[in-house]
């Protein structure tokens, strides 16, 4: 076993996840409570195999507006990370954190692709920084990349960048909720490696 | 008034810093990159620096190394949402003054750029 495969190990054990990522996760959702000060917690999460061409159907609704913000993990840990919100919620949280009334932001420009771009790379860094290991290399992710299509169009993205190596993905789904009811965040972390543990 | 200088790649964070330091009465000026920063920091000479780790072209820690090539006393605080022990440990050696971890606690921001501006520089 390779050392990067060593490392995916250490999140998920016989396809469950470990301590270290649930703690990872809830990382992420007091990150994310931190910067947009509105609570956010875990709803949801589960780890899955999905062949390539059933991704788009995985996510429910692939004809639906969205913004997915993806990042690259990092050499010393493989593999990619989409941040996906749709795109009511990615406009109120804009206007939230510009500190605008409700409904002031209609379009993405600059500033708000920045501002979703920032979203993904909290996220990503604040994963990173839980399942990091003193004896690993410092995780860089990559810069954000903010993709604001249809969901199946957005989840495309992915599965074009892995079909050349294999058919299937595994995929750490989580959702984030604002309340008991709405979830408003999903993250997927997708391990470029598939662990047989 | 005390001059602060903002790097980082990311619009929406220059945007809240710059309102942040304005609010507390700082002169803000801005980079996008290390590169840029290296650049403000030899023209406008700022007390302090807030300098994102991650950048294009040039990456925090190599803009660090060089502003104290031009100023070693140079107050710079890394602010940055990786927040592992290697790459903190990194910062602090590269002659870092401060390491924050974003998101931004304006707070700890304000009381990170008061306690290095009464270091001597």
């Amino acid at each position: 076993m390779n050392d990067c495969l060593m490392r995916w190990t250490t999140l998920i054990a016989e396809r469950q996840p470990t301590a270290i990522l649930h703690k990872a996760l809830w990382y992420v959702a007091y990150s994310i409570t931190s910067m947009t000060g509105q609570e956010i917690t875990i709803a949801g999460r589960r780890i899955e195999t999905v062949p390539l061409d059933k991704l788009a159907a995985t996510a429910n609704d692939p004809d639906a507006p969205m913004i997915g913000v993806y990042l690259l993990l990092g050499d010393d840990l493989p593999g990619q990370a989409m941040l996906m919100l749709s795109l009511a919620d990615a406009l109120a949280l804009v206007d939230r954190l510009l500190d605008q009334a409700p409904g002031t932001t209609v379009q993405f420009g600059e500033i708000e692709r920045s501002l979703l771009g920032e979203l993904g790379n909290l996220s990503v860094s604040s994963f990173l920084n839980v399942v990091a290991q003193p004896e690993w290399g410092p995780l860089y992710p990559s810069a954000p990349a903010v993709m604001v299509d249809m969901l199946g169009t957005i989840l495309d993205a992915i599965a074009t960048s892995i079909a050349t190596t294999r058919d299937e993905v595994l995929i750490i789904d989580t959702t984030f909720r604002a309340s008991p009811t709405r979830q408003i965040l999903r993250l997927w972390v997708i391990p470029d490696l598939l662990p047989d543990a | 008034m005390k001059t602060i200088l903002i790097a980082d790649d990311a619009q929406f964070i220059r945007l809240r810093l710059g309102k942040l330091l304005s609010e507390h009465g700082y002169v803000v000026i801005e980079a996008t990159d290390g590169i840029e920063a290296v650049e403000c920091y030899r023209t406008a000479w700022p007390d302090a620096v807030l300098m994102d780790l991650t950048m294009p072209n040039k990456d925090g820690l190599a803009a660090l190394a060089e502003i104290r090539t031009i100023n070693p006393q140079a107050r710079v605080i890394m602010l940055t949402a990786l927040g592992q022990q290697a790459i903190i440990v990194e910062a602090i050696r590269a002659g870092a003054r401060d390491f924050l971890v974003k998101p931004i606690d304006p707070v700890r921001i304000m009381r990170a750029i008061q306690r290095v501006l009464e270091q001597p520089a």
